[in-house]
Order: structure tokens, then sequence, then C-alpha cells
């Protein structure tokens, strides 16, 4: 697949399209996504420029925001399944073509049922941005 | 600070949510009524100044933090307050603003524009363009 990577911290500049290795089958509790829209968040220019309180391995694929189909589940998945339309955040990987999510993560950053009414970029962008200013 | 005095005829608003930080902060303390309170949940012009207990005792402000990881800590929270965004953007009376759709390929072009304070909304990235 094509994604975004950064080697290093620093400006825009680090920021590289490139290919990388599909993310592998999803193993139990895990579903993999056919990501459609991702959204820019400012904690992804902290994470980009070095000025996020945390440590995290080169190379990387920032982003945190996406919505998607999901293209295959792991063994034990039940809240979703394969052509479900989803969205979720809080996770990173999502500048790229494909990503891949487990269910064991706290419930905020799990995929989410989205309804087919709604625009792909609309749903990409509630999520994060709209729904926490609902809570 | 000002138009929202402005608006509320010297008032104050009722509910400041704030999530830029540094350079809104003091503001935001400002701008809201007596009694009220404002929400903090984001930080993206940098960390604001610290301020002392004292500066809330005069107007009897309250200021209060939030996440979305807290805030939807269940399933059942996460799908009742997401749909009811969802509902609220289908029936129209929610009004979800984008600034710009890039390309993935334009991901350092995105960036620059959000660091840029240029956006109002939602930049987003069309990974399938």
């Amino acid at each position: 697949m094509k994604a975004i990577q950064i080697k290093e911290y620093g400006t825009p500049d680090v920021l590289h399209w490139q290919k990388v290795e599909d993310p592998a089958a999803p193993a139990a509790g895990e579903a993999r996504v056919h990501l459609m829209v991702a959204g820019l968040n400012y904690i992804d220019i902290y994470r980009r420029s070095g000025n996020y309180p945390e440590s995290l391995p080169f190379p990387l694929i920032l982003g945190q925001e996406s919505a998607g189909i999901v293209e295959a589940v792991g063994e034990g998945v039940e809240t979703v399944k394969v052509g479900d339309r989803v969205a979720y955040c809080n996770v990173l990987g999502s500048y790229a073509e494909i990503a891949k999510r487990s269910h064991e993560l706290p419930e905020s950053m799990k995929l989410s049922f989205t309804p087919n009414k709604i625009s792909w970029l609309k749903q990409s962008a509630l999520l994060k941005n709209m729904v926490q200013i609902w809570c | 600070m000002a138009e929202t005095k402005r608006i509320t005829e010297e008032y104050g608003a009722d509910l400041v949510l704030e999530s830029i930080g540094k350079t809104t902060f003091a503001s935001s303390l400002e701008a809201a009524a007596t009694h009220e309170t404002v929400v903090c949940y984001g930080w993206s012009s940098g960390l604001p100044d610290p301020i002392a207990p004292i500066d809330l005792v005069a107007r009897s402000l309250k200021i209060a933090g939030d996440n979305l990881v807290n805030a939807t800590a269940t399933r059942e929270v996460l799908l009742r307050r997401a749909n009811d965004v969802i509902e609220g953007i289908r029936a129209g009376w929610l009004n979800l603003h984008i600034d710009s759709v890039l390309s993935l390929q334009q991901t350092a072009e995105a960036h620059k524009r959000l660091e840029s304070r240029n956006s109002i909304g939602k930049i987003l990235l069309n990974i399938t363009a």
C-alpha cells in the first residue's frame, strides 16, 4: 500500500509519500480497514515536529482519525463485519490506504458503526471534533 | 471576547469551549459570564499560561477539562453520542464545516495549511483520490 511516513521529526518536508508493506491479516480481536478519508488534527503537527511528550518508533505513519470500509476481521470480532462503514479516532496510522485496528483498545478508539446516508468526508470529520464537543 | 460581549450585551457566554489554549485562554475566561464555565479540551496554540485560583473568584468562574476518551468510556455512550451528532448533520440543524480536502499525497501541504492557522473547519485527506 501507499502511505505517508516520517523517519525523523521536523517540518512538513519530513512527510514522505511511499510504498510500505500492507498490514498483516487481522489477528484475533482485530479488523483491517480500507481507509477512504483521514482527518487532520493539530496533534499531528505536534507529533511530526517532536513536540508531543511521547516516544514513538520510526518509521512512523501519523494520523489518528479516519473512516473506511472493513475488509477483514479476526477471530472473535463481533461489533463489525466485512463491508461495514466505520470511523475511528485516537489511534495512529490513518495517513495510509489500509489500517489494522484492535478491539482491545478503549471504547472510544474502537471502530464505530456509521450510517450509509452520510458522506465519507463528514463521516471522517465528525467523530473526533464534533462528538468531542457534543460530549 | 469583545464579540461575545457585544452579542450578549455585556452578559458573557453561558459556556466557553476552549480548544486553542495559549493564545485564547485568557480571553476565554473574560468571555465567560459570571458563575459560568470554561471547558478546556485542547491546546492547538500551546499550553496556556498558569492562573491562580483567585483569578476565578471575582466572577465565580469554573474551569473544567474533558477529552473524548473519558467522555465515551463505554460503547453504549459512544454510539449514543455519535448517533446524536450524525442525526443532527442529517437533519440539517448541525453544520459540519469542512475547510478543504486534499489527497493523501498532499499531506505535507495539508500540514502547512493547518500550521498557518488560516484554515477554518476541518482539513481532510481523500485517500482514494
